[in-house]
């Protein structure tokens, strides 16, 4: 089976999910078991989702970078005032922090197209 | 492209709770806990108001409710919920869910008078509020040992009042407090630790599943890949105040989680050609594709 990634399991949409399971395990309604099942399943269905049903282009331009890390072969930004760009909307924000997995997993036979 | 959002996300909780079904199923778990999933986690998403959720909705098929979701225990679009009492597994205990100690036991006979009676808990969820429930563990219940990760600290601490108040043999009591004292040092102990807790308060459920510290540790990875959060918790709150201003907090509500085709710098520009982005900015949520970034270090 495939690997798929844990980093948005941190989205809202994860984190509404981790709360949703948090919660049927405390009130015993199920196992951490079944919720970590849940959470594997989430994982590959954002992945898939995001690769098939999102057609959105961004450009981020004209930010400082502040601060960057490599670390474990995931990339960290924090970029201050960048410009961003999707599609046609412009959105403004002081700062922000990328966290970025490689789009080439590690023994992923073919790369992955760009 | 902001109700786009919202149709992604409304398909891929679709697609999970479609595709976790027959674990559901596996596992002994009645159905209407799986759409008490799908409409908290639903639930959960509309209050954080990241997408324009509502102006999604005809687009979508199946599955998709609105109204009160969030308060029917026992929701309908699934076939049919079955009767709680169709798990031949499950000692007849007369609380309603097939909870996990019942499961875990269930070829072992438990006398579970002697213990008094676990709450059900099946009272409505409360929602838009996710951190309420998960931090603050109320109840007298046992399994609220059964709680994730960081909330294990705080189970520990209600231990005595929550044996007491089930009405425990006292002499149980002994054993836990020491182990509480031994633990408080090591996560992967605490975890541990939790298990006796659970064992002992259930009587000698057979085996504590020992998932939980998978999920556990599945969790603390997610979290601790990016922000190196859960080694700062455990030694000092000198810690705390990270390199990137932790404390501003809007660093933490401004994020990006993606993934990279390819990074390259000349002298101090960088160049990123990001893909597959969930992008959560000012409240809002953004999905993009492919992102090109721009930088100066």
């Amino acid at each position: 089976m495939t690997h798929y990634y844990e980093l948005y399991r941190r989205s809202s949409i994860g984190m509404a999910l981790t709360d949703s399971l948090d919660e049927l395990i405390q009130t015993s309604h199920i196992d951490p078991q079944l919720a970590m099942k849940v959470l594997l399943q989430f994982d590959k269905s954002i992945t898939e989702a995001l690769e098939t049903k999102v057609r959105t282009k961004a450009t981020f331009k004209a930010g400082h970078l502040h601060t960057y890390r490599f670390c474990d072969e995931v990339w960290t930004f924090i970029i201050k005032n960048p410009n961003f760009k999707l599609e046609n909307e412009q959105v403004h924000v002081d700062k922000i922090k990328i966290v970025a997995c490689n789009a080439k997993k590690p023994g992923e036979a073919e790369p992955t197209k760009n | 492209m902001i109700q786009n959002s919202a149709t992604v996300y409304r398909s891929v909780i679709n697609d999970v709770i479609e595709n976790v079904k027959k674990d559901f199923e596996d596992s002994g778990v009645d159905e209407s806990v799986l759409r008490m999933l799908h409409d908290t986690w639903e639930q959960k998403i509309k209050g954080l108001r990241v997408t324009a959720w509502d102006s999604g909705d005809n687009n979508m098929e199946g599955l998709s409710h609105n109204g009160n979701l969030g308060t029917s225990v026992m929701p309908t679009p699934y076939s049919q919920p079955p009767p709680n009492d169709s798990h031949p597994k499950v000692p007849s205990c007369d609380y309603e869910a097939a909870n996990l100690p019942t499961l875990a036991s269930s070829t072992i006979n438990i006398d579970f008078n002697g213990m008094g009676k676990p709450q059900p808990h099946l009272s409505p969820m409360k929602n838009g509020n996710s951190n309420t429930m998960s931090s603050t563990p109320s109840t007298n219940d046992p399994q609220v040992f059964f709680t994730l990760g960081s909330h294990l600290d705080v189970s520990l601490q209600h231990l005595p009042q929550n044996d007491t108040s089930v009405g425990h043999d006292p002499a149980y009591h002994q054993p836990i407090k020491q182990q509480e004292v031994d633990v408080v040092y090591s996560d992967q102990l605490k975890i541990k630790d939790d298990r006796l807790v659970y064992n002992e308060a259930h009587m000698k459920a057979p085996t504590p599943p020992p998932q939980q510290s998978a999920y556990d540790s599945s969790r603390k990875e997610t979290r601790g890949n990016e922000s190196y959060g859960e080694e700062d918790d455990i030694n000092s709150d000198l810690d705390d105040s990270d390199d990137e201003g932790n404390n501003e907090g809007e660093e933490t509500q401004n994020i990006i989680l993606c993934l990279y085709d390819k990074v390259t710098r000349t002298k101090n520009k960088w160049k990123c050609q990001l893909k597959d982005g969930i992008m959560s900015v000012n409240g809002r949520d953004y999905l993009f594709q492919k992102g090109n970034g721009d930088f100066e270090f």
